[in-house]
């Protein structure tokens, strides 16, 4: 229907001919159907059931098998992974590796887990790092990133990024960010603030160097986030209030400059968002200093123009910004 | 009729279509030049991510205009509130609309976030009108219930909203599902008026894709018809009626009783997905192809409800072990073309950078706990939950 109705009105409007659209039609109507994300959805799914399935049953039966056999095992699988990577592996690069190997990104994926697996074990069973927390979260934070950069990965580069803000003491992924960390402790807003800001500046830095320039929107959006959130909370409770805002205002600045370069509307949306909740902040803290009760009155109002002129604001982005279609 | 300039969704529908006909090589790179200049397709269309900020600061804005109005209210109605409420919600409902037809000749949006917004909140400001002048007349629920939807049906014939054709689909379904309480055997027969229905909606849906302007009502079609084709397995599933039959007669105990014709929801729950499945695979049909493999999921988990038969871990280990085969071999099998199937992907995927996040929220349980030490400056913060002042 869809397709016939396109292709009458192309033919009337004499851009295709008669052949090309009896070509295109027939294509349409004997084109395969792909089952693509049909059978790969049933893939991880099978997958997450078996190891999830397998898990219980080997934990249920741990006096049988021992641990020494299970250890092997985990071992073995990491090793499989990672052997095969090197196996398929292709010549390093600072771009983004074209054609990829269809298995090696699952089995690269695996072997990270079950890496991450294993190691959990050795030091729950084994004690075998001792007190060195640190090195637990540290040793995968440098295999990943190794990994991520040589077989050239973006989910692995989050694991790493994950692992690492892990040594550091943070909880970075997107929706855990709120209730995975306590914000309420003043070396923790720092430390968040810092982190964050750091692999904003990694992100930054690799798509103006073109160094894996691909990897820059994982930092970018991972880094900034959890930034912007520490400040927010740093913004709201700490003395240094007005410090925070304007770490906020020129992070918010830094978004929109990376956005108008690359387009990424998401670093657009982000900026402004947190951008409209510092500045606000900001006002209404001055409007706090002044102690004038009239003022309250155009709160409101407030609200009101500043929310209609954000509108027309993105409206007007494209212009606004430079930005081409 | 129609808000939006029905031109506009033809030409990006051609576009849409011509762009991917050059990428297969049916077009050359004039052509698509020249269909790009003839179909032009000007209205404001803003990224996503974009439409989300327009959305929300349209919702803020509009809200607080709220707040200042009822300013306003206070000292005239200071008596009567429900009164201020009507007057207030209708003033409101009003100028959203004006609002919105104004912007979108104005600025020429097309679902941009900001008309979204403004459909959005004409729609909740009439139904508070509606809802405060019919509140103490008790009327019956079915009667209620269904002077709120020529609002809806008259909003999706306008507007082709996504979110609003959903809610009149449910709305209509509600009024349906109510009438049928009132009377005993209605309640008896609830789950076949439930899936008659539906197949009656599905149908009208089917008939509306011949329609010389589908394609302003395409994603209000699709959506009506995935809702239809829901409804109409859950109507026929044993879980839901056993489950829905014990709530409504509020038959209480531990175990809810079984239900007459039993055998026939056993067949509705077992068949429906498998007849989903085929259908889709017969006719090309991503959606019901979806669904089919949706309602086996559930079908599967309501078989789990009432009968084990395998404990839960030997039944995941069987179950992933032949999942993984069937898709692996699938996968394999279906590597080059075979019978107008195949693995190869439609088109190119652009979702890489949210699989990438999605690790890092999955990696992040699997991290071992570091204790109550972290690098950067002491302290005990490791993980724990969230402190509630914000």
């Amino acid at each position: 229907m869809k397709t016939q109705t396109i292709l009458n009105s192309l033919q009337e409007k004499g851009i295709i001919s008669a052949e090309q659209g009896n070509a295109i039609a027939e294509f349409e109507e004997h084109k395969p159907f792909s089952l693509h994300y049909e059978l790969r959805t049933l893939l991880y799914l099978g997958i997450t059931l078996l190891t999830g399935g397998l898990g219980v049953l080997i934990y249920q039966n741990l006096d049988t098998i021992g641990h020494g056999v299970i250890v092997a095992l985990i071992a073995i699988i990491t090793l499989g992974c990672f052997g095969f990577v090197l196996w398929k592996r292709q010549p390093f690069t600072w771009q983004e590796h074209q054609n990829p190997h269809t298995f090696t990104d699952f089995a690269l994926l695996l072997g990270c887990s079950s890496f991450l697996v294993l190691e959990g074990y050795l030091q729950y069973q084994y004690d075998l790092f001792g007190t060195k927390y640190g090195l637990v979260t540290f040793l995968p934070a440098v295999l990943f990133f190794i990994s991520a950069y040589f077989f050239d990965h973006r989910g692995v580069l989050s694991m790493a990024i994950t692992a690492f803000a892990s040594w550091v003491g943070v909880s970075i992924a997107p929706f855990l960010v709120l209730s995975q960390n306590d914000f309420s402790a003043p070396h923790f807003l720092n430390t968040a603030v810092g982190l964050g800001l750091g692999l904003s500046a990694v992100g930054l830095f690799s798509e103006y160097k073109n160094l894996k320039k691909h990897f820059s929107f994982t930092y970018l959006l991972l880094g900034s986030n959890l930034a912007l959130i520490a400040l927010l909370m740093a913004m709201f409770s700490q003395t240094l209030w007005l410090v925070y805002v304007l770490i906020t205002l020129s992070l918010c600045v830094g978004l929109f400059l990376y956005a108008r370069k690359t387009q990424s509307y998401v670093f657009l949306l982000m900026g402004t968002i947190y951008g409209y909740i510092a500045l606000t902040y900001l006002l209404f803290k001055i409007a706090e200093l002044l102690e004038n009760q009239e003022l309250w009155i155009l709160a409101m109002y407030y609200f009101l123009i500043s929310g209609v002129g954000v509108v027309f604001f993105l409206l007007k982005i494209k212009k606004i910004l430079g930005i081409k279609e | 009729m129609k808000a939006y300039n029905t031109q506009w969704v033809v030409n990006d529908a051609v576009i849409k279509t011509a762009q991917k006909w050059f990428k297969q090589g049916f077009l050359t790179n004039p052509q698509l030049e020249e269909i790009k200049k003839v179909y032009t397709v000007d209205y404001a269309n803003p990224n996503i991510f974009l439409k989300i900020g327009l959305f929300v600061f349209t919702i803020l804005a509009g809200s607080f205009s709220g707040s200042i109005l009822t300013l306003f209210m206070v000292t005239p109605f200071q008596d009567n509130y429900n009164m201020a409420f009507i007057f207030q919600s209708f003033i409101m409902g009003i100028a959203f609309v004006f609002l919105l037809e104004n912007f979108i000749k104005s600025h020429k949006l097309y679902h941009s976030g900001v008309d979204n917004a403004l459909i959005y909140m004409a729609v909740s400001a009439f139904c508070t009108t509606i809802f405060m002048i019919f509140e103490n007349a008790h009327l019956p629920t079915p009667i209620f219930l269904l002077l709120f939807l020529p609002l809806y049906v008259i909003a999706t014939i306008r507007y082709a909203d996504a979110v609003i054709c959903t809610l009149m689909y449910f709305l209509s379904l509600g009024i349906i599902i109510t009438t049928a309480l009132e009377w005993t055997w209605g309640k008896t027969l609830l789950p076949f008026i439930v899936m008659i229905s539906s197949a009656i909606a599905h149908y009208f849906t089917l008939k509306q894709y011949k329609r010389q302007d589908f394609l302003y009502y395409e994603t209000c079609l699709n959506i009506l018809k995935t809702l239809s084709l829901i409804t109409f397995y859950l109507g026929g599933n044993y879980l839901i009626v056993r489950e829905g039959n014990a709530l409504i007669n509020n038959l209480s105990g531990t175990v809810s009783p079984q239900i007459a014709f039993a055998q026939i929801f056993y067949f509705f729950t077992l068949m429906i997905p498998v007849f989903y499945i085929v259908w889709g695979l017969r006719k090309h049909d991503r959606l019901i192809l979806t669904l089919g493999l949706l309602t086996t999921a559930f079908s599967i988990f309501t078989y789990r409800y009432y009968f084990s038969v395998l404990p839960l871990e030997i039944a995941l280990t069987v179950g992933g072990f032949l999942l993984v085969l069937l898709a692996g071999f699938a996968i394999n099998y279906f590597k080059i073309n075979r019978k107008g199937y195949t693995y190869q992907p439609d088109s190119d995927f652009e979702g890489m950078n949210l699989e990438a996040l999605l690790m890092s929220e999955v990696i992040q349980s699997k991290i071992p706990q570091q204790g109550d030490t972290f690098r950067f400056g002491g302290g005990d913060a490791g993980g724990g939950g969230a402190g509630g002042e914000y």
